[in-house]
C-alpha cells in the first residue's frame, strides 16, 4: 500500500500529505502569526502591515513600551527563571531520588507508593494549587500564632511556596523519565565498577550517575519548561512582585486588551522555549544505551 | 516490615525525601482540602452545607455539566483529528518528513500555553487578523467578534490539547510491525477493515490514554476558557478560583475542588475499566 | 606442596530456606586453570559472587593468599570478576574501560596508565582500538577488551563467570583456545564458571563439579572422565551409554564388578562401594567400545540400526540381539586406516570393558536421573 514505488501516483497519498499540511497549519500558523506582528509597526497588534520596527522589543517612549523597557515584565522574567532553576534542582534531586527508591529498593506498598507518585499528574493544576494553599496557609497561621507573626511567612504566598507548589507534579514528570532510564540499567555495571576499586559512592557517581545523565539534562529541561509555563498552581501560590512570573503577569495583562509588547515576549519565549524543546528532543534521542 | 527496615539504611536514604515530597507536597494538601470542604466558614463546626450548596443551585449544577461536557465534546474533536495525524505520521510519511512534521507539531506545544491563547486571541478578536483578513477579501464590510463564544472555546481546547492526544497515539502506532498491516492487505482486507481490525486495537492504549489526559486537562483548564470565553465561559474552575481568590470562601472552594477531583478521577477509572486499559503501564 | 590462591571452606549460601550453595570446599592451585562446572542454577554465579564479594556467606571462609577476606569489601579484594555480560562501560571508550581499575587504584600518571592499559591489550591482541566507543567493537573484541580491563590489575585470580556463552559456536571455539593460552602465557590463576563441560575439560587443570549447590568432585579432566566419583558426575561429563537397572553379580577386585544388564554381562568400575546383588546404573563410554564387523566369539553380537556420520563425531547405534530385553548401545568409531566397512543392517560383534582402562562405570541405581545431560 504505502510502498514507494505507488506513492506519488496515488490519490491517497495526496489526501495525506494536504491532511498533515493542515494540522501543521493549525498548529504552528497562529503563532507564526504571532511572531510576525511582534515586528509589524501598527499598535492594534493586527494587520495591516505597517512596515518592521523593533518598538516592541526596544522603545522608551510610555504609549509604546518596548518589553526590554518594561520593568515589571523584566522582573518576572528574572522571578520566572529564578522560580524554574530552583524547580529543577529540586526535581531532579526528587527524580534521581525516586528513581532509585523504585527500581533498586524493595519494600511493602511499593505499587502503592508508585501510584501516589503519579497522583500530582492526575489532579486537575486548580484543585493541586488550592489544596497546597489551604495546607500551607493553615501551617503559617500556627506558626504566626505559635511564634508571633512572620514566622510562618516562609508558608504564606511567595517565591518558596511557588517553587514547592511546583515540584509538587514537575518531580512525578522527572521521576518517570528518569525511572524509565535505570531500568535500563545492568546493574552489573557498578558491581563491576566495585570490582575494580570503586567505593559504592564511586561506582554510582562514575557509573550510573553517568549512564543518567541523558535522562536526567532531558528531564531537567522539561522540568524548566513546565515550571516556566505554569499558571494554574502558581496563580494561587505566588504572592508580592517577587513571585510574579510571566505566565501571570501575561494574564493579567490579556485580560485588559492586547498589545504588540505581548507578541515580542512571545517572540522571545517562542525562541528560547523552542531552543529548550530542541535540546531535551536531542537528549531523549541519545537516550539509547550507548549515550 | 520496620524490623527489615531497621536494618536496611540505604532505604530509608531515598525512602525520606520520597515521603517528605509526597506527603508535603500532596497527601496531606488533599486531606486538608477535604477536610475543609466539610467545615462552616463561621463557626468552624462540621457541615455538609458546602456540598448542599452545590447540589441546590441551579447555576451550580449549570456550570459544572456544561463544563463536563464541553470537556468530553473537545476530547473527541481532538481524537478525530488527532488520530489520522499520528496514523499518517507514524505510517505514510518518510521518517525525514515525520521527524520534520512532528517537529512542527511539538514546538508549539513547548511554548506556554499563554501565548498559545493569545495567538488566537490576536486571530479572533473583534479587531484581529481574521476580521481583517475577511474584510479584506471583501468577503464582510465591519470588524467581526470571534471571541467570547462556545465555539472560541472549543478551538482553544482543541488547539491546547492535540499534542497531548498525538503523543501516546504516535507512541502506540510506532509499535505496529508495518508487516501486519501488510498482512491484513495480504490477506484481503481493505483499508476500513485494516483500521478497524489491526490498526486501531493495536492503538488502543495510546488512545485511551490520551484521551484521559486530554480530557482532564480541560476540566481542569483556566487560562484557555477565561481568556477565550470571558465572562461567558461557565467553566466550573471558575468557581474555584473565586471562591479561593475573590471571596476567601475556602471551605466553598474546597468543596468544589472535591467535586471536580472526585467526578475526574471517577469517569477516568471508568473508562480505564471499561476500555481495559492501565495508565500506569501506558504512562 | 602447590601453593593455593583460593580457598574455600564449608562454604554456604541461604535464601531464606533455599540452599544455593551447600557446604562447599576447594582450593585453587596458584597459576591454574580450575573450572567450576555445573548444570544451569546449580549455584555456580553464586559461589563466584562470594568469592569476589558480591554476595555474603550464610557459613563458612574464602582465603584469597592465604588471607580470610570474608569481611574484605568487593572493591580491597585482589580478585577481578569478568561478568556473565561483560558489564563493559557504554560510556566509555575501550581504553578508558581498561585504565579504570589503575585509575580508582591512583599513584600512577596518565601516561603510566595508558601504557600498562596498552601492554595488556597488546596481550589480549586488541591493538589500535583504544578510542572506540563499547558499542563499535565485536562481540569477540568485547570479550579482549573485558580480560584486559580486568587483567591490568594483575589480579591474585581472574574470575570469570561464563563470558563465552554470549558467543556465536566458532567464535567460542576460537575464544576457548585462546584464553587457555592467555592464561598459560600470563600465570595468573582463572577461575572459570561454565555449564558447558566441553570448554571445562578442554581448558581446565582442575575441574570442581557442582550440582543443586553440592560439590560432587574436584579433579583433572582426565580423572573426571575415567573416573567420576558420583553418579551425577558420570551422568553429566562426557558422553556416555547409560543403562539403567544392572545387577551386580560378582566382585572382580577391589575396583571393579561384574554387572548383568538384561543378561548382558559387563566389566565395570565401581564408582562407589558395591556389594554382590545391588541394582546399579552402568555408563559405558561409546569412544571405549571396540567394533568388529561380523561374529565372534567374545563379545557381544548386535546388528547396527543407524549410522550418524559426523566427522569425528560419527556415531553407530547398534541393538544387542543377545539382551533379554531390547537393548541398544551407541558406538564412537576411532577412524584409523582398518576403521570397518560398515552399513546398516550388518552384524557386528561389541566388545568393552577390558582391563586396562574401565570403560564402564556403576553406580547405585538413582531414580528419576538426577539431572539430564545438555
Ligand atoms: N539474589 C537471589 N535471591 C534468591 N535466589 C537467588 C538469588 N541469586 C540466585 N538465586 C538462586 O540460586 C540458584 C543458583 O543461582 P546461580 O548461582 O546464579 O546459578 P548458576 O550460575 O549455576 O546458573 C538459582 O536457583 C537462583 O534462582
Ligand atoms: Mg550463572
Amino acid at each position: 500500500m504505502f510502498t514507494a514505488k505507488n506513492k506519488w501516483k496515488s490519490p491517497s497519498y495526496w489526501f495525506y500529505y494536504s491532511y498533515v499540511i493542515l494540522i501543521v497549519l493549525f498548529t504552528a500558523g497562529p503563532l507564526l502569526i504571532t511572531f510576525i506582528l511582534a515586528f509589524n509597526n501598527n499598535e492594534a497588534a493586527s494587520f495591516p502591515w505597517q512596515g518592521f520596527t523593533l518598538d516592541w522589543f526596544y522603545s522608551k517612549t510610555p504609549d509604546r513600551m518596548g518589553l526590554f523597557n518594561d520593568p515589571r515584565m523584566i522582573s518576572a522574567l528574572g522571578v520566572s527563571i529564578k522560580v524554574a532553576v530552583a524547580v529543577t534542582i529540586l526535581s531532579i534531586l526528587l527524580g534521581v531520588n525516586n528513581a532509585f527508591l523504585f527500581v533498586r529498593e524493595k519494600f511493602i506498598g511499593k505499587e502503592f507508593f508508585y501510584m501516589l507518585m503519579l497522583g500530582p499528574l492526575v489532579v486537575p493544576g486548580v484543585v493541586l494549587g488550592t489544596s497546597i494553599l489551604s495546607f500551607t496557609h493553615a501551617i503559617a497561621n500556627s506558626l504566626d500564632m505559635t511564634f508571633g507573626s512572620g514566622a510562618g511567612t516562609f508558608f504564606r504566598p511567595g517565591f518558596w511556596l511557588v517553587v514547592l507548589g511546583q515540584v509538587s507534579f514537575v518531580a512525578t514528570t522527572t521521576t518517570l523519565v528518569i525511572t524509565a532510564r535505570l531500568r535500563k540499567f545492568d546493574q552489573s555495571l557498578e558491581e563491576a565498577a566495585m570490582d575494580l576499586g570503586s567505593s559504592r559512592a564511586q561506582a554510582i557517581l562514575s557509573i550510573t550517575l553517568r549512564f543518567l545523565m541523558p535522562a536526567i539534562i532531558g528531564a531537567a529541561i522539561v522540568a524548566f519548561l513546565f515550571s516556566f509555563e505554569n499558571f494554574n498552581t502558581t496563580y494561587f501560590l505566588s504572592g508580592t512582585a517577587d513571585s510574579t512570573t510571566i505566565p501571570i503577569i501575561l494574564y493579567s495583562r490579556l485580560r485588559f486588551g492586547l498589545s504588540p509588547e505581548i507578541n515580542a515576549v512571545s517572540v522571545v519565549l517562542m525562541i528560547s522555549t523552542g531552543i529548550l524543546g530542541l535540546l531535551s528532543t536531542f537528549f531523549q534521542k541519545g537516550d539509547d544505551l550507548s549515550a | 516490615m520496620f524490623a527489615k527496615i531497621k536494618k536496611n539504611k540505604g532505604l530509608w536514604l531515598v525512602l525520606t525525601p520520597h515521603l517528605l515530597w509526597i506527603g508535603l507536597l500532596f497527601v496531606l494538601p488533599h486531606i486538608k482540602l477535604f477536610w475543609l470542604s466539610f467545615v462552616d466558614k463561621r463557626s468552624g463546626a462540621l457541615t455538609l452545607a458546602n456540598y448542599a450548596k452545590f447540589f441546590q443551585s441551579e447555576l451550580y449544577r449549570h456550570v459544572f455539566v456544561h463544563t463536563a461536557l464541553f470537556a468530553i465534546l473537545v476530547t473527541l474533536i481532538t481524537l478525530a483529528i488527532s488520530f489520522p495525524t499520528a496514523f499518517i505520521v507514524t505510517k505514510v510519511l518518510g521518517k525525514k518528513m515525520k521527524a520534520v512534521v512532528l517537529l512542527a507539531i511539538v514546538l508549539p506545544y513547548w511554548i506556554s500555553e499563554l501565548i498559545q491563547v493569545f495567538a488566537w486571541m490576536v486571530l479572533l478578536r473583534e479587531t484581529g487578523v481574521i476580521s481583517y483578513m475577511l474584510q479584506a477579501l471583501g468577503i464582510t464590510s465591519h470588524n467581526i467578534e470571534f471571541l467570547y463564544k462556545d465555539a472560541t472555546i472549543v478551538v482553544g481546547l482543541v488547539y491546547t490539547s492535540i499534542l497531548f492526544m498525538i503523543i501516546p497515539i504516535i507512541n502506540s502506532l510506532d509499535s505496529l510491525d508495518d508487516s501486519l498491516i501488510e498482512a491484513s492487505y495480504d490477506l484481503g482486507g481493505d483499508f476500513w477493515s485494516t483500521m478497524r481490525e489491526i490498526i486501531i486495537p493495536h492503538a488502543a492504549p495510546g488512545i485511551v490514554v490520551g484521551s484521559v489526559m486530554v480530557f482532564m486537562l480541560n476540566l481542569g483548564n483556566y487560562v484557555t476558557v477565561t481568556l477565550l470565553g470571558g465572562k461567558n465561559s461557565l467553566w466550573f474552575t471558575e468557581n474555584i478560583y473565586n471562591q479561593f481568590i475573590v471571596r476567601f470562601n475556602q471551605n466553598q472552594g474546597a468543596a468544589f475542588g472535591v467535586i471536580l477531583l472526585t467526578f475526574s478521577v471517577l469517569l477516568v477509572w471508568v473508562v480505564l475499566k471499561v476500555t481495559g486499559q492501565d495508565m500506569t503501564e501506558a504512562m | 606442596m602447590t601453593e593455593i590462591d583460593v580457598s574455600v571452606k564449608n562454604l554456604t549460601k541461604r535464601w531464606g530456606n533455599f540452599t544455593a550453595v551447600n557446604n562447599i570446599s576447594f582450593d585453587v592451585p596458584k597459576g591454574s586453570f580450575f573450572s567450576v562446572l555445573g548444570p544451569s542454577a546449580s549455584g555456580k554465579t553464586t559461589v563466584l559472587r562470594m568469592i569476589a564479594g558480591f554476595e555474603t556467606p550464610t557459613s563458612g571462609d574464602i582465603f584469597i593468599n592465604g588471607q580470610r577476606i570474608n569481611d574484605v569489601p568487593a572493591n580491597k579484594r585482589p580478585c577481578n570478576l569478568v561478568f556473565q555480560r561483560l558489564a563493559l562501560f557504554p560510556m566509555m571508550n575501550v581504553i578508558d574501560n581498561v585504565t579504570f581499575g589503575l585509575r580508582r587504584r591512583g599513584g600512577m600518571s596518565k601516561a603510566e596508565m595508558e601504557k600498562k592499559a596498552n601492554e595488556v591489550l597488546a596481550r589480549v591482541d586488541m591493538k589500535g582500538l583504544n578510542e572506540r566507543k563499547i558499542n563499535q567493537i565485536s562481540g569477540g573484541q568485547q570479550q579482549r577488551v573485558a580480560l584486559a580491563r580486568s587483567l591490568v590489575l594483575e589480579p591474585t585470580v581472574l574470575l570469570l563467570d561464563e563470558p563465552l556463552s554470549a558467543l556465536d559456536l566458532k567464535l567460542r571455539q576460537d575464544m576457548k583456545l585462546e584464553l587457555k593460552r592467555l592464561q598459560h602465557r600470563m600465570g595468573t590463576t582463572f577461575m572459570y564458571i561454565t555449564h558447558d563441560q566441553t570448554i571445562a575439560l578442554a581448558m581446565s587443570d582442575t575441574v570442581a563439579v557442582i550440582n543443586f549447590g553440592k560439590l560432587e568432585q574436584v579433579a583433572a579432566p582426565e580423572i573426571l572422565y575415567r573416573e567420576p566419583a558420583t553418579h551425577f558426575v558420570a551422568s553429566f561429563v562426557g558422553e556416555n551409554n547409560r543403562w539403567n537397572n544392572g545387577k551386580v553379580v560378582e566382585l572382580v577386585d577391589d575396583n571393579a564388578c561384574l554387572v548383568d544388564v538384561s543378561g548382558i554381562l559387563s566389566r565395570a568400575r565401581m564408582g562407589e562401594k558395591l556389594k554382590p546383588g545391588d541394582v546399579v546404573d552402568l555408563f559405558i563410554r561409546p569412544e571405549m567400545i571396540l567394533l568388529k564387523p561380523g561374529k565372534h566369539e567374545k563379545g557381544n553380537i548386535g546388528k547396527i540400526k543407524e549410522i550418524n556420520f559426523d566427522g569425528s563425531h560419527s556415531l553407530v547405534v547398534v541393538d544387542l540381539l543377545e539382551s533379554k530385553t531390547p537393548l541398544s548401545i551407541n558406538v564412537k568409531l576411532q577412524h584409523t586406516e582398518e576403521t570397518p566397512d560398515i552399513s546398516v543392517g550388518d552384524t557386528v560383534t561389541l566388545s568393552w570393558g577390558g582391563t586396562k582402562q574401565p570403560a564402564a562405570n556403576a553406580f547405585l541405581h538413582i531414580d528419576p536421573p538426577t539431572e539430564e545431560k545438555e
